[in-house]
């Protein structure tokens, strides 16, 4: 289809900068010299360079991930798109409506109730009360407010205001989607359902989407953008982006932090470490160490290599299961406690735990371990690091990522099996 | 130009169900939020020239050429206060849809034209009480009442002019809300509200340069002195009016891009 190939959104040589006093410079410069009593002299304008000469195109359908640490100006390309901003050099164009849960309950007034408020937002969006009437019901359904509807939203839970907030945004539709962070709301129950409609809601259409977890910009992005401090400097598959990213955010935490580095690395500890956990793998039959992808009715085992000093008394491994939903920080599914004496392990050993997934349908899941020192245990002694993995059928009539029926009865098949005292050699595990 | 124009006027209409609900609101939750609601709105301008009356009358002092106080100050105050209001809580009208101005692209105008309709239905609702000082002082109606709407609209006009310069300039330079609350109490003394200026000749083309002193001199034409409102006196408000609404919509068309960044 031709259509397919149309551009929708078009960023030439864009930048964007904030002056000081930019505006009325003459009125504004001449109070402050007024207020600093200082009348003589240039007055100085503060130039804040946030977007430098970004150059991209969006065709129609693609969804794009916005990748980039904090004040790189993600959000201000958001309001680029939308309008909201102009900038300062270059030229947009945006062919289409635009929109999204960036707005998440933007024109709500506390004192009105749930159903103004749907009809206040909603022709905020620009419809007509006329065709709101059609949706009000659908909306109230989806935002599961049926019996509080006709009560002033200013006596709603924060929770029913932004499942009501995203219950609008949904229906308003735009043709451009922008995301910020924002993906799922509401206690747990309404996030799995505000998920599977956001992914339903997300089919067909071309989504820009600011998010700093790896995991969101997998399951929705097919291409990343990823800005460094104002510049554009990387566009192109997601996965490269996402290393891209990975490496520069490695390299400026590479000063000895606790930090949580993500995805099996090493992770790095004060000072002298005590416990540290040099690489954790997974692996199953078949399949070699460091897969993150297996069956759901497969067995996977976990490999646990330490670093340790003499002295720790005890250690203890925490093995939690968390299962990794776009939108939210990861829910923990499990959690289990395992104590081995000094006396049982030697210094640098591995470590091997087995576990089964059964009860666990195809979506994305972390498992996290955390080893620690009995005597003392304070977190410069304590190590932690998250493997990211994703189960894939033969459970696979559900396409909707990360979704699980019956979250009250979830259980894992967890067992483990310590494989004590493995020796393991210089040479990489498996 | 004109392919500007025409375009703003489809996206306001677009948005009109918006414009409609917004005002809509504003009195809801007057209503809600106060025991009494959009009363008041009457009430206000009561006390007052009650206040006023029980003073003007101690001091011996009635309207002119024997009018009842009550209501030649009525007939002046009403429309002052719209002015009044587009004056002083115009130039916030922005700032107080920040919340909306930074987070959803829409046509701005709104904030205004949604406050210029509810300044003016609180006008209205104050008339109400008007209207009952004028059966008390059997004050009855003429033909000369149908020149009410006309002078009404030109006063809106000037607000959404007012409006358009002021919160504009208030976006980026906050000193002028407080500027214009200044002005707009020494404005109160220059226009005829209290005491009717006994000017004549040149000193009185001077006087009626205050657009307000036209406005409120044509209110009291109609209502008290059956007469028709005249252009002598209203010829200012009458060129002011377009003049600061195109100055004001130029102005808000330059700045409103940089609305959100400077909110």
């Amino acid at each position: 289809m031709l259509s397919s190939e149309e551009v929708v959104i078009h960023f030439e040589n864009v930048s964007k900068s904030y002056v000081e006093n930019a505006h009325f410079s003459f009125f504004r410069n001449a109070f402050s010299r007024l207020k600093s009593l200082q009348f003589f002299g240039d007055v100085v304008l503060k130039e804040h360079i946030v977007l430098k000469n970004v150059n991209f195109k969006v065709k129609k359908g693609e969804r794009v991930g916005v990748l980039g640490r904090n004040g790189v100006g993600k959000s201000t390309m958001l309001k680029l798109i939308n309008g909201i901003s102009l900038p300062s050099r270059g030229k947009i164009s945006v062919n289409g409506s635009t929109g999204g849960v960036l707005e998440l309950g933007a024109g709500f007034n506390p004192e009105l109730s749930g159903r103004d408020n749907i009809f206040l937002a909603g022709t905020l969006h620009g419809h007509k009360i006329h065709d709101l009437n059609k949706f009000v019901s659908q909306i109230i359904e989806m935002a599961e407010l049926e019996n509080f509807i006709d009560v002033p939203i200013k006596k709603y839970s924060s929770g029913m205001r932004a499942r009501l907030g995203f219950a609008v945004s949904i229906t308003a539709s735009p043709d451009i989607v922008l995301l910020d962070e924002a993906l799922a709301v509401g206690d747990a129950s309404f996030k799995e359902k505000s998920l599977h409609l956001m992914h339903q809601y997300l089919a067909n259409k071309t989504v820009v989407f600011v998010s700093h977890s790896e995991q969101q910009i997998r399951n929705i992005c097919d291409r990343v953008l990823y800005l460094n401090q104002g510049v554009l400097v990387f566009d192109g598959p997601v996965e490269e982006g996402l290393q891209k990213y990975a490496e520069d955010t490695k390299q400026l935490s590479a000063k000895p932090k606790i930090e949580l580095v993500e995805h099996g690395s090493r992770r790095q500890l004060n000072e002298t470490p005590k416990v540290l956990v040099n690489a954790v793998r997974l692996f199953s039959k078949g399949r070699p160490a460091g897969a993150t992808s297996f069956r759901c009715d497969e067995r996977i085992s976990l490999e646990l290599l330490l670093d340790l000093v003499e002295g720790f008394g005890e250690l203890i491994i925490k093995v939690r299961f968390l299962r990794a939903v776009v939108g939210q920080i990861s829910q923990t599914l499990s959690e289990s406690r395992l104590v081995i004496s000094e006396a049982e392990l030697s210094s640098n050993v591995g470590i091997q735990l087995d576990f089964g997934n059964e009860t666990l349908i195809p979506s994305n899941y972390e498992v996290e371990v955390e080893v620690s020192r009995s005597k003392q245990p304070d977190s410069a002694m304590t190590s932690k690091v998250r493997v990211p993995y994703s189960l894939k059928g033969p459970r696979d009539p559900a396409k909707l990522v990360g979704i699980i029926p019956e979250i009250g009865t979830l259980r894992m098949g967890l067992s483990f099996k310590v494989h004590k005292s493995i020796k393991v050699t210089a040479s990489p595990l498996s | 130009m004109f392919e500007i124009l025409k375009y703003r006027a489809m996206r306001l209409h677009k948005f009109k169900d918006f414009l409609f609900l917004s005002v809509r609101k504003e009195f809801k939750s007057r209503y809600t939020e106060s025991a009494l609601g959009t009363l008041w709105i009457m009430f206000e301008p009561m006390i007052l020239v009650a206040t006023m009356s029980i003073i003007f009358t101690l001091l011996g002092r009635h309207g002119p050429e024997g009018i009842a106080f009550p209501v030649f100050f009525y007939s002046g105050i009403l429309p002052w206060n719209l002015f009044a209001t587009c004056l002083t809580r115009g130039t916030q009208v922005f700032i107080s849809d920040r919340a909306l101005i930074s987070k959803v692209n829409f046509p701005k105008e709104i904030s205004v034209f949604k406050n210029q309709s509810v300044f003016l239905l609180d006008f209205l609702f104050a008339s109400l009480t008007f209207v009952v000082i004028l059966i008390i002082f059997h004050v009855t109606p003429n033909l000369f009442y149908l020149y009410l709407p006309a002078l009404i609209f030109l006063q809106v006009l000037l607000g959404i002019g007012v409006m358009f310069v002021t919160a504009t300039l208030n976006v980026f330079i906050r000193d002028v809300g407080i500027l214009t609350r200044n002005l707009a109490t020494v404005w109160f003394w220059f226009t005829p509200i209290i005491f009717d200026y006994p000017f004549s000749g040149n000193t009185k083309i001077i006087y009626y340069l205050n657009p307000m002193a036209g406005i409120v001199d044509g209110y009291r034409k109609i209502i008290i002195y059956n007469q028709a409102p005249i252009f002598e006196t209203l010829w200012c408000a009458l060129i002011a009016s377009p003049i600061l609404i195109l100055i004001g919509y130029v102005l808000f068309i330059k700045k409103e891009g940089h609305f959100a960044d400077a909110l």
